[in-house]
C-alpha cells in the first residue's frame, strides 16, 4: 500500500496515551474503501422495528393502510427514554406486527412494514412538482440557534450514536460539556463507513461537530482517528485549516490497535487518564460522539432530514461490489445480497454478519433488515478461511496461557471470569469484575483453545441481571406478604378490641339486667303488695258495705 | 499451705473472670432470632403458595430450620433447592413431586373481568395484595405484583381466573449457556 | 442456537502451541542423544507411546472421543518431557510407570488438560525418583569420557533386560576410562563436597570437567529452544527470565559467603536440568501463575528453591521439586496479584 504519510502539525498530534492490551487484527478495510460512497435505492417494501435504540419503545402514531412520506415520523418517543423513528421511504403502512427478524433469541419484534411507492426520480423535485413527497423539518441556521433548539431537533430527528451503541444521542448532549470527541477510530476489521465518509464528506462532518460543539456549549473539538486511515487523515486537515468555525478543533491520531474505538480506551489514548469505573466520560467534561452521528445532526440541522438510512459498509469476498453505501433502514440483507452478491454462493458455507466481525451479530435470519446499529455488513465464503469461528468450530479446554489476559483492556483476568461463568458463581465474577467487561472480544480471538469467551461473559451477564430481577422480585413479594400478614393481624387486632368493646358493653347493659331481676323482684313485690293491700282495703271496704 | 491457697485463689479469680467476660459478651453479642430462618426465607421465591404445605415462605424456612426437607418449593426448582443445600450444607436432593412441578417460566394469573361477580374470595385468598377490587365490583390483577402463586384460582366460584404464562420477549431474553463443543464440557442440564 | 461475537480468530491453536514447544525441543534432545547415545531416543519413543496410549485409554474409559482430544498434542508434550528427563538406561516398565502415573493420576483424574494443578511430567519424574533412586540416578557418563559406550543393540538390552547379551549391566557402562564410575557433574559434585572436598580440588578432576562440557552443550541447545518460543510468543518471559535472574542472584550471593563449597553461578545456569526445566517445564501454563506480577513471583521462588536445594538439600538437583511445590503455591499468588481492573482503584479493589 501505498499510503502518504500522516502530516503532523499544530491541529494534528500523535495521541499522547495508551491502553492496556488490544490486539492487531488484519484489517481487510481495502476491500471497501477504494470506491465512493454510493447509494441503494429502497426496495419495494421496507420493515422498520419499531425500537431501534436503546430505551422504552415509543408510541406508534401511523395505522395500518396510512399513506406515508419520506421522513414521516412513524414512532414517536418524545415522552420516553427511547428515539423517534422516521419513514425512509413514502409508501403505504402494510402491516404493524410482530415479526421475526433475526434477534439471537429468535423472537418476533413489533415492525411497521411499508410498501415503497417509487418516487425516486421525484425525490430532489420537493414541491415543486404540485406533490410532498418528502418531510422535512425547517432549516435552521445553527450559528443563530440557541443549543435548546439544536437540541430539541436531534431529539425530533431521532439521532442515536450510530457507532453501534444506538444510546439518544439528545440524553448525551443535554449536558453542558467542555469537549467533545469525535470517535473516527473505527478499528473494527472490515468497516470503513467512517473511513470513506471522512474522505467524501469532511466538510460536513465538520459543520456536524461544530454544530454539536454549540449544542453542548464545548470549547475544543477532538477528531480521534486510526493512523490507518492517512487519506481520511488529510482530508480532515485540509477542512480544518480552511474552515473558520467558532470552536477549536484538533485531530488525535493513535496508533492501530482494537479496541481504540471503546469510549474508555478512547480516553486513555487521548487524555491518559483512566474513566473511573462506575463513571461517564461526561463526569470529565466531555462526551464521545461517532463520525456517522455528527454527520447525521448535520443533515437534521442544515437540511432538516430526520434520520432515515445510513451509511453502512457492504463487504466480504462474496460482495462483487463492495464500498460503502446509504441504505434506508428497513431493508432487508436478502435485498442487499440480491443487488449486491455474486449469484452462485453456497449457502451453507456463506456467513453474514451485521456489524463487525470482533463484535457484531451473526445474521441468521435473511429477513433482518438495516437499523441505525448497522454499521457493516459482512458476506463471506468460509469455506477455506480459517480465521473465522463457526458454529461448528469445537474447543477445547482452557490452558491458562493467560494470553487474554495481556490482552484485555478492561484489565481482567478473562480467564478467570470465564472459569466462574462456566461454574455459575455469580458472586465471583462480580469480584472479578465482570461489569467492567466490554465484550470487545479480544479474549476470544487469541484465545488457543477457540473458547467463546464473550458468549460466557454474556450468558453470566444476563444470568446476573436475571437474578437481580428475580430477586427484586421476591423481596417485593415478601414485603407484600409481610405486609399483608401485619394488616391481617392489625385487623384482627381490631377485630377483637372492636369484639371486647361490644362484649363490654353488653356486659354493661347486662349488669344493669342483673341488677334489674332483683329491683324488679322487688318492684313486682311491692306491686304485688300494693295490689294485695288495696284487694285487702276494697274488700274490707266492701264488707261492711255489704253489710250496711 | 500458701502457695495452695495463692494458687487456688488466682484461678478462682481467673475463672471468674473469664466467666464475667463470657457472660458480658453473651449479652452484647447476643443474635437476635435465628438467622439461619432468615437466611432460607432469602433464598426461598417468595410466591407464598403455599405448595410446601405450610402457609407462606417464612413458615417454610422456619420448618426447614427445624429439620424439614428442602426439597418442597416448586417455584424455588433446583436452583432453589441447590442454593438452600449450600446454605446449610446438605445434599441436594430433587424435587418432591408430591408438592408440584416445576415450572420453568414464570406465570401470572388473569381474571377474565366480565364473568367476575365481585365476590372477593380471590382478594382474601392472595397472599401479596395483588387483586384489586370490592365487594360486588369487579376485580382485577396487578400484574407487576403477581407472584403466580394460583391460590386465588381454587376459591373463585365461577371460574374466571386464568393462568397465564409470562411471555418471553426480546427485553427478558437472556444468553444461554454456550453449548460445549468441547469434549471436556461438564454435563450440564441444558434448559430449554 | 445463536453464535455471540467475536467470530474472527487470529492465533495458534492449543494443538499448535504444544506442537511447537515439541519442536523447540529437537535441538536439545539432538545434543542429549549426541553425548547419551540411543537411549535417548529409545526412551523418547517409549514415553511417546506410553503418553499417547495412556491418554488414549482414559479417555476411552470417560467417554470422550478420543480423536479430537489426544489431538490436542499435550499428552505428546508430557511423554517427551519425560523422555528427556529420564536416564538414558532406564528399563522400560519404570518409564512406564513413571508416563501412566503422568497422565492417568497427575493429569486425566482430574479433568484432563488444563484442570491438573501439577505439572503431570514433573509428578511422574518425582514418583520414579522417589520409588526407584537407584536407577534413576543411574546416568552414563559422557560419550566423551565413557570407557565403553553402549551402542545401540546394548542400549535396547539395557533398557528391556537390564543386561547386555554379554551380562554387562549398567554399572560397567557408567564406569569412565580410569575406573570410577562417573555421575552427572551435580551429583558428583554434591557426594565430593559432602566429604568436605574443596570445589577447586574437585574441578580439577579432567573426567568432570568434560562431564560438565557435555551438560552445558545440552544446556544451551534447550536455551535456544526455548529463545525460539519466546521468539515465535509461545512463551512470555515473565517466569524463565525471572527464575534465571533468582537462580543467578541467590547461587552469586551463596558463592560469595564460600566460595570453595558451593557451586559457581553459571555452572547452576549451564547443568543437570536447569534450562529444560525453566523454559519447558516452569512455563508450563497449566500448572503456572497466570497474572504477570504473580509469574514473577512463581519464577523467583522456582530459582531461590532450586539452590536451596541444591546446596543444603538431599537432591543434587530440584528443578522437579521446586516446580512443583511452586504449582501448589500458584492459585494463591494469583489470588493475591490480580491486576487493577481498568478505572478502579487498588484499595478498592482489595475489599471486594
Amino acid at each position: 500500500m501505498n499510503k502518504s504519510p500522516i502530516r503532523f502539525d499544530n491541529t494534528t498530534w500523535p495521541v499522547p496515551g495508551k491502553f492496556h492490551g488490544g490486539i492487531k487484527p488484519e484489517e481487510y478495510k481495502s476491500i471497501s474503501n477504494q470506491t465512493e460512497i454510493q447509494k441503494l435505492n429502497p426496495p419495494e417494501s421496507l420493515l422498520i422495528p419499531i425500537r431501534q435504540s436503546i430505551g422504552n419503545p415509543g408510541k406508534i402514531v401511523v395505522k395500518v393502510g396510512d399513506e406515508i412520506i419520506q421522513g414521516q415520523l412513524l414512532v414517536d418517543n418524545t415522552d420516553t427514554s427511547g428515539a423517534n423513528v422516521h419513514a425512509p421511504a413514502s409508501g403505504i403502512v402494510k402491516q404493524i406486527s410482530s415479526v421475526k427478524l433475526g434477534h439471537l433469541s429468535g423472537l418476533p419484534e413489533t415492525s411497521i412494514l411499508i410498501h415503497c411507492n417509487n418516487h425516486s426520480e421525484q425525490k430532489n423535485g420537493d414541491s415543486s412538482s404540485g406533490t410532498v413527497t418528502e418531510f422535512r423539518f425547517e432549516l435552521l441556521d445553527w450559528l443563530s440557534a440557541p443549543p435548546e433548539v439544536l437540541l430539541a431537533r436531534v431529539q425530533q430527528a431521532g439521532i442515536v450514536g450510530l457507532g453501534g451503541a444506538t444510546f439518544p444521542t439528545h440524553i448525551k448532549l443535554s449536558k453542558k460539556l467542555d469537549q467533545l470527541i469525535v470517535n473516527a477510530m473505527e478499528c473494527e476489521p472490515y468497516i470503513t463507513c467512517d473511513d470513506r465518509m471522512l474522505r467524501e464528506l469532511a466538510a460536513q462532518v465538520v459543520a456536524g461537530a461544530q454544530i454539536t460543539a454549540k449544542t453542548l456549549n464545548a470549547e475544543l473539538i477532538i477528531f480521534a482517528i486510526e493512523d490507518n486511515k492517512s487519506e481520511a487523515i488529510a482530508s480532515l486537515q485540509k477542512e480544518i485549516l480552511t474552515n473558520n468555525a467558532p470552536t477549536k478543533m484538533q485531530i488525535y491520531v493513535a496508533p492501530t490497535k482494537y479496541p481504540s474505538g471503546g469510549e474508555k480506551q478512547l480516553i486513555e489514548l487521548i487524555h491518559n487518564i483512566q474513566l473511573p469505573h462506575n463513571k461517564l466520560p461526561a463526569s470529565q467534561g466531555m462526551v464521545i460522539q461517532n463520525v456517522a452521528t455528527v454527520h447525521a445532526i448535520f443533515k437534521a440541522v442544515q437540511q432538516g432530514k430526520p434520520l432515515t438510512s445510513r451509511l453502512v459498509t457492504v463487504t466480504g469476498n462474496q460482495v462483487s461490489r463492495p464500498g460503502n453505501y446509504w441504505i434506508p433502514f428497513g431493508t432487508s440483507v436478502e435485498f442487499i445480497i440480491k443487488k449486491l452478491c455474486i449469484n452462485n454462493t453456497d449457502e451453507n458455507s456463506r456467513s453474514v454478519i451485521m456489524g463487525g466481525p470482533l463484535m457484531g451479530q451473526k445474521v441468521s435470519n435473511l429477513k433482518m433488515v438495516i437499523t441505525k446499529k448497522s454499521n457493516c455488513l459482512i458476506i463471506n465464503d468460509n469455506k477455506n478461511e480459517k480465521n473465522w469461528l463457526t458454529e461448528s468450530t469445537s474447543h477445547q479446554q482452557c490452558i491458562r496461557c493467560s494470553e487474554c489476559e495481556k490482552v484485555c483492556p478492561a484489565q481482567l483476568l478473562p480467564q478467570q471470569l470465564y472459569w466462574f461463568s462456566q461454574s455459575e458463581q455469580w458472586d465471583k465474577l462480580q469480584a472479578q469484575g465482570l461489569k467492567d467487561c466490554i465484550e470487545c472480544g479480544a479474549c476470544a480471538y487469541v484465545c488457543p483453545s477457540k473458547i467463546p469467551l464473550v458468549h460466557y461473559y454474556r450468558f453470566a451477564k444476563s444470568s446476573i441481571q436475571q437474578k437481580q430481577l428475580n430477586q427484586n422480585k421476591s423481596d417485593k413479594a415478601k414485603s407484600r406478604f409481610e405486609f399483608r400478614e401485619m394488616r391481617i393481624a392489625r385487623q384482627k387486632q381490631e377485630r377483637k378490641m372492636k369484639h371486647q368493646k361490644a362484649a363490654e358493653n353488653r356486659k354493661m347493659a347486662s349488669k344493669d339486667l342483673s341488677d334489674d331481676p332483683a329491683g324488679k323482684q322487688n318492684a313486682i313485690n311491692e306491686a304485688l303488695a300494693r295490689v294485695k293491700q288495696k284487694k285487702n282495703h276494697l274488700s274490707n271496704q266492701n264488707a261492711p258495705g255489704k253489710e250496711e | 499451705m500458701l502457695d495452695f491457697a495463692i494458687a487456688t485463689l488466682t484461678l478462682v479469680t481467673f475463672a471468674f473472670a473469664c466467666g464475667a467476660l463470657l457472660g458480658y459478651s453473651s449479652i452484647k453479642y447476643r443474635v437476635e432470632g435465628n438467622p439461619v430462618i432468615d437466611q432460607i426465607n432469602e433464598l426461598l421465591p417468595q410466591t407464598q403458595c403455599g405448595q410446601c404445605g405450610y402457609p407462606g415462605c417464612k413458615p417454610y424456612a422456619e420448618a426447614i430450620a427445624n429439620g424439614e426437607k428442602i426439597n418442597r418449593c416448586p417455584p424455588g426448582g433446583e436452583a432453589g433447592i441447590k442454593a438452600i443445600a449450600t446454605l446449610l450444607n446438605v445434599d441436594v436432593i430433587s424435587l418432591d413431586e408430591n408438592c408440584g412441578e416445576e415450572n420453568q417460566l414464570a406465570s401470572v394469573v388473569v381474571i377474565r373481568e366480565d364473568e367476575c361477580i365481585g365476590c372477593t374470595k380471590c382478594i382474601q385468598a392472595c397472599p401479596v395484595d395483588a387483586i384489586a377490587g370490592a365487594a360486588k365490583l369487579m376485580h382485577t390483577v396487578i400484574e407487576s405484583e403477581c407472584t403466580g402463586c394460583d391460590l386465588c384460582i381454587p376459591p373463585c366460584p365461577v371460574d374466571c381466573i386464568d393462568i397465564k404464562q409470562v411471555e418471553l420477549q426480546v427485553d427478558n431474553w437472556s444468553w444461554p449457556l454456550p453449548m460445549g463443543k468441547s469434549d471436556h464440557n461438564i454435563p450440564v442440564k441444558i434448559v430449554s | 442456537m445463536a453464535l455471540s461475537s467475536p467470530f474472527f480468530h487470529q492465533s495458534l491453536s492449543t494443538q499448535q502451541i504444544m506442537l511447537i514447544t515439541c519442536l523447540a525441543l529437537i535441538p536439545g534432545a539432538l545434543a542429549q542423544s549426541y553425548f547419551f547415545g540411543y537411549g535417548v531416543l529409545i526412551n523418547l519413543c517409549l514415553c511417546i507411546t506410553y503418553a499417547i496410549s495412556a491418554e488414549a485409554l482414559v479417555l476411552l474409559l470417560r467417554k470422550r472421543k478420543i480423536k479430537q482430544v489426544v489431538s490436542d498434542n499435550s499428552a505428546l508434550l508430557t511423554g517427551v518431557l519425560l523422555g528427556l528427563a529420564l536416564p538414558q538406561t532406564l528399563p522400560f516398565w519404570m518409564s512406564f510407570i513413571g508416563v501412566w502415573f503422568a497422565i492417568i493420576i497427575a493429569k486425566q483424574l482430574y479433568g484432563g488438560l488444563g484442570l491438573n494443578p501439577f505439572n503431570p511430567a514433573m509428578t511422574g519424574y518425582i514418583l520414579l525418583l522417589i520409588s526407584f533412586p537407584v536407577e534413576m540416578t543411574a546416568w552414563l557418563p559422557a560419550r566423551t569420557i565413557a570407557s565403553h559406550f553402549p551402542d545401540f543393540t546394548e542400549t535396547l538390552q539395557l533398557i528391556f533386560f537390564e543386561k547386555t547379551a554379554e551380562g554387562m549391566t549398567i554399572e560397567y557402562f557408567r564406569l569412565i576410562t580410569d575406573g570410577f564410575t562417573m555421575a552427572t557433574p551435580l551429583d558428583y559434585i554434591k557426594t565430593e563436597f559432602t566429604q568436605s572436598k574443596m570445589r577447586s580440588e574437585i574441578l580439577s578432576n579432567q573426567y568432570l570437567t568434560d562431564n560438565i562440557y557435555a551438560w552445558t552443550v545440552i544446556n544451551s541447545c534447550y536455551l535456544l529452544g526455548g529463545i525460539f518460543l519466546l521468539l515465535r510468543k509461545i512463551i512470555r518471559p515473565h517466569i524463565p527470565l525471572s527464575v534465571l535472574s533468582s537462580l543467578f542472584i541467590t547461587s552469586f550471593i551463596l558463592y560469595q559467603f564460600d566460595s570453595e563449597a558451593t557451586n559457581a553461578p553459571l555452572f547452576h545456569l549451564f547443568s543437570g536440568a536447569t534450562m529444560l526445566g525453566v523454559w519447558f517445564i516452569a512455563t508450563d501454563p497449566v500448572t503456572a501463575a497466570t497474572t504477570p506480577r504473580g509469574r514473577i513471583i512463581y519464577g523467583l521462588c522456582i530459582g531461590f528453591l532450586v539452590i536451596i536445594i541444591r546446596t543444603y538439600g538431599g537432591y543434587p538437583d530440584a528443578i522437579a521439586f521446586s516446580i512443583l511445590l511452586l504449582n501448589l503455591a500458584a492459585p494463591t499468588l494469583d489470588h493475591y496479584t490480580r491486576p487493577v481492573i481498568y478505572g478502579h482503584q487498588k484499595e478498592e479493589q482489595a475489599n471486594e
